[in-house]
């Protein structure tokens, strides 16, 4: 029994930095990408964190809301981090409608990244869907600035309607540097578009490809995935020469609260990068 | 100048790649080369599906025109790809319109030709059709994936 009813003066709890603890950022920069996708530069407020590599996650904690795991959409210097967030409601929402000054929560970065190294010297083929774009964005820079490094460059890049694809700036740039082919293709034309209409593995169909020298990345919605994951193993292209980056329910990202388990693996951890024949059978497991 | 003959046009097709060399000489009587500039129309709906085509090179759009509001493009075709199922079945009307992209190469092979040959030879003429059921089957499944909106909110991926 205290001797005084007066509260007890809690000594503030030193914060230890450790992986559970977020870490504060500015947002200096807010981009509308689309409709409901933006693009935040964050800078750190003082503490920063490891920089990440392409195929990254970080959790992105705001104030109130909550913290949602989101990759990382370029490769930047001095601790500054960007990240491209489509807005789905809850935490995202929140993300989505910050404004430059805003103070948001960083952990991270976590997870496997982009086998860029792995396709060195071979012929790349990257393959967006959707959001999917922005993960696979940082692997774009990394080879536009060592062209010589790599072997053909495709992009395929696929979307709702054309008002829905990502970076479009940068994409006609791509285009017209010529150093990557890219494709675009939407579900739904509106006039004018001038890509093309159907599913990617239409576009892929198209476009000749040299199995034994081919690397491909893929990401986009898990069902994209599995059916690009196919058409290029169907092609001959070996399995664990094709990445997807798989997306769970991500909640610790340190393999301790099991929610993103697929099977033996942990997507925050052993992931979210993984080749496929590692995920293959998983990911028609319904029960997963 | 390298000459080719129909045939071997033919057989660099991806559709009839793996066809018997003899059907692909028979069907390639029955063939010829046409190029469509960009925005040529390729096939009207309502008309007499007079045959199909496969494009060598260029994109072509297909869709259904939908008045004041032109050509609904549904999907893109390309290279290696066929165009017209309609010639296959009565009334033999096209369902739906195709126009070019870009400028297309294609080879155009003509009904009149062909449903003969295939009726007096129903194996040639069964394997012609499975062949064809196998483009539908994929046009079929594309058109499933497109129905499910993965790039739609309920499916879409956070990151």
């Amino acid at each position: 029994m205290p001797a005084s009813r007066e509260p007890t003066a809690y000594a503030a709890p030193a914060l230890r930095r450790g992986s559970m603890t977020p870490v504060p950022h500015r947002v200096t920069s807010v981009v509308h990408e689309t409709r409901e996708t933006v693009t935040l530069t964050l800078e750190p407020v003082a503490d920063r964190v490891p920089s990440p590599v392409a195929g990254q996650f970080t959790m992105l904690w705001a104030w109130g809301a909550g913290e949602v795991p989101i990759s990382v959409s370029a490769l930047e210097d001095d601790g500054v981090l960007v990240h491209t967030i489509r807005d789905v409601a809850g935490v995202t929402k929140t993300l989505c409608a910050s404004k430059p000054g805003d103070v948001l929560g960083v952990r991270g970065p976590y997870g496997r990244g982009w086998g860029v190294d792995a396709a060195r010297g071979r012929d790349l083929v990257l393959v967006a869907g959707g959001i999917g774009l922005a993960p696979l964005r940082p692997v774009v820079h990394t080879v536009l600035e060592d062209r010589a490094a790599f072997g053909r460059v495709l992009l395929v890049v696929g979307a709702r309607t054309e008002q829905e694809l990502l970076f479009r700036g940068e994409l006609d740039g791509w285009w017209h540097a010529r150093d990557i082919a890219v494709r675009t293709i939407v579900d739904r034309s509106s006039p004018g578009w001038a890509g093309s209409v159907g599913v990617v593995t239409n576009e892929l169909a198209s476009i000749d490809l040299d199995p034994a020298s081919t690397y491909a990345m893929v990401c986009g919605p898990e069902v994209m995935m599995r059916v690009v994951a196919q058409h290029l193993t169907d092609r001959g292209v070996p399995k664990e020469s094709i990445e997807v980056s798989i997306e769970r329910n991500m909640q610790c990202a340190v393999k301790t609260c099991g929610h993103c388990q697929v099977g033996p693996f942990f997507a925050c951890t052993d992931g979210p990068v993984l080749t496929w024949d590692v995920v293959d059978a998983l990911l028609t497991v319904r029960e997963l | 100048m390298v000459v080719t003959t129909m045939a071997e046009e033919l057989a660099d097709h991806r559709f009839f790649r793996l066809i018997p060399s003899a059907l692909r000489e028979r069907l390639a009587g029955c063939a010829k080369n046409v190029v469509f500039a960009p925005d040529e129309r390729i096939c009207v709906e309502g008309t007499h599906a007079s045959g199909f085509f496969a494009i060598r090179s260029g994109r072509v759009n297909v869709g259904i025109y939908v008045p004041h509001q032109g050509l609904q493009v549904l999907e893109t075709r390309h290279a290696g790809d066929v165009i017209g199922f309609s010639w296959l079945f009565p009334p033999y009307r096209w369902q739906i319109d195709a126009v070019a992209a870009e400028r297309v190469h294609a080879i155009e092979l003509h009904a009149d030709c062909m449903l003969p040959y295939l009726e007096e030879h129903p194996s040639d003429g069964y394997l012609l059709v499975r062949m064809f059921a196998q483009e539908m089957e994929e046009t079929v499944q594309s058109t499933r994936l497109r129905l499910l909106d993965v790039y739609g909110r309920d499916r879409a991926r956070l990151t």
